[in-house]
């Protein structure tokens, strides 16, 4: 019987993430808070990427720009030993994002709350029905088997055992603890090592939205989420009745921007026209060139 | 201000093509040209290789050798002209721009060779366009809005007002399609204006519906579901806003 001590030498780093509440039109913009966020360094430390969508309304190119390059480097390895969860209550990004991990094969857990305990986040890809009934063998043992112990689970050999266990960890689900030969090697699923450490938490810190960045109320993005789930909007009509409750909830403090902006095109105040335009320009500079490093 | 030099109009750092500008980075126009870091395009076509990149790059953003090997959408270009003037250019797709990366005389099997030359700034990541490049860009674009928008929009508005129940269509500051109907009954003035929200911020929708009317207030726009010749273009992320005058 494999002891509760995890193997793990280290307690993992549990990374969380959620983008400003905000609507994501340009997919650049999802790809510098995913560069900002999630630099492609590889530690010895096992880590846990936990994104928050709750919030953000993505356009599907936004979105696919800020998933599928962290999904590849986690599945190559650019970031050493890591799980990728995403957390979305959204049943349009939910599937897209089905779509995208079964496509590109991407070792993505996938959770609908951040107050839901990481044990529950799913795996979702290029799983195989065997190996989800593994996987899901492995959390039921608590997050960690041998092949041996895993093949008492399951009622197979041995060599089974290992295959399964080997390819679960080709893919990027499991994290594999090389130890003596007596021991065996440990398996583990990072999401349960984690939880039982007390490592997660969905004490979250934003990134604080610009000043002046179109963004969008709570209350609004639960209301939109909901038109979105009850009639399947596609996310781009979300994103346009997204804009235009924003608007409308908005229009008392644009209309004090209008007044000015007004004086400024009475006055043929061009410079001043151009100034007030141009208030996010460094931001917008900074993302294109950003994009360049990629 | 816009002027309308042939054959193609340029604005400050730009020339305006119809699908995009072209540009020149701040490296290459004082590095590579000789220039000061404010001279404008126009200016600058004094130079032949300048000359030749609206020449060859207005109607077509590629060429068909590269500069260095194929990189996807970050491939760079030769730009040739004459004998000896060559150039590296970069279809900048996301931001519809053609910049002028680099300059350098073709002196074969020489030290001062263009093509090393551009080799070595790709080499040492310099020959791509900068934040400030980017900066500069973004500046002059809402310049030229602000330069125009208004005659843009108080023209349309009057082709508008000449042809009740029919959509004009027209380009405001050089860059936003607006679609705008008058409907008159009786003393009544209805005034649509419908655009899409895809590319822009809520500044611009303040300076559009301002260019239109400068004295009404924000809130006497009404954000409607309809356009009255024909239904809201969604995939374009078209909105419309009424105004009724008694």
């Amino acid at each position: 019987m494999l002891s509760r001590m995890s193997p793990l030498k280290n307690p993992i780093v549990f990374l969380p993430s959620r983008p400003p509440t905000a609507v994501y039109p340009d997919r650049y913009q999802a790809a510098h808070y995913r560069e900002q966020e999630f630099p492609p360094t590889a530690t010895d430390r096992e880590r846990i990427f936990y994104i928050n969508l709750e919030g953000g309304f993505f356009s599907p190119a936004a979105l696919m720009e800020m998933i599928l390059p962290l999904g590849q480097a986690v599945r190559g390895g650019a970031y050493g030993s890591a799980a990728l969860v995403v957390v979305s209550s959204d049943n349009g990004t939910i599937e897209f994002l089905e779509a995208l991990a079964q496509k590109h094969e991407l070792p993505i857990f996938l959770s609908n709350s951040p107050a839901a305990p990481l044990s529950e986040a799913r795996p979702i890809g290029a799983l195989t029905t065997a190996e989800m009934q593994t996987y899901g063998l492995i959390r039921t043992a608590g997050g960690q088997v041998t092949s041996s112990r895993l093949a008492d689970l399951a009622g197979i050999e041995g060599n089974a055992a290992g295959n399964r266990l080997g390819a679960l960890t080709q893919k990027g689900y499991l994290h594999r603890v090389p130890r003596s030969r007596r021991e065996g090697d440990a398996f583990v699923d990072l999401l349960s090592a984690a939880e039982q450490a007390g490592a997660a938490t969905s004490d979250f810190k934003p990134v604080p939205a610009a000043s002046d960045e179109f963004s969008i109320p709570e209350d609004l993005r639960e209301a939109m989420r909901e038109v979105a789930s009850i009639d399947g909007s596609l996310p781009r009509e979300v994103l346009l009745r997204a804009w235009r409750e924003f608007v409308d909830q908005h229009r008392e403090v644009l209309d004090v921007e209008s007044k000015e902006v007004r004086r400024m095109l009475k006055e043929n105040d061009r410079e001043g026209l151009a100034a007030y335009a141009s208030r996010r320009n460094r931001e917008r500079a900074r993302q294109a060139t950003a994009r360049l490093k990629r | 201000m816009v002027n309308s030099t042939p054959p193609h109009r340029c604005h400050r750092g730009s020339c305006i093509c119809d699908r995009y500008d072209l540009r020149i980075t701040e490296r290459c126009l004082v590095a590579d040209l000789g220039f000061e870091s404010n001279t404008t395009f126009a200016d600058a076509r004094a130079h032949p290789i300048v000359h030749a990149f609206e020449n060859q790059r207005a109607s077509e953003p590629i060429g068909t050798r590269t500069v260095g090997p194929a990189a996807g959408d970050l491939t760079v270009y030769r730009l040739g002209h004459g004998h000896d003037h060559r150039g590296a250019t970069w279809h900048d797709e996301a931001e519809n721009v053609v910049w002028l990366c680099a300059y350098g005389l073709h002196r074969s099997g020489e030290d001062d060779d263009a093509f090393p030359y551009f080799d070595e700034l790709i080499r040492d990541g310099i020959l791509l366009p900068t934040e400030d490049d980017y900066a500069a860009l973004f500046d002059d674009r809402d310049q030229r809005f602000a330069d125009t928008l208004y005659t843009d929009a108080q023209e349309c508005l009057s082709r508008a007002r000449s042809n009740p129940g029919v959509e004009e269509i027209a380009i405001l500051g050089g860059e936003q399609s607006t679609a705008v109907v008058v409907n008159v009954v009786d003393t009544l003035e209805e005034i649509y204006v419908a655009f899409s929200v895809a590319h822009i911020d809520t500044s611009r929708l303040v300076m559009i519906l301002g260019a239109f009317d400068v004295d009404a207030q924000f809130l006497d726009w009404e954000l409607v579901d309809t356009f009255p010749t024909r239904t809201l273009r969604v995939d374009e992320q078209e909105i419309c806003y009424r105004i009724l005058h008694g």
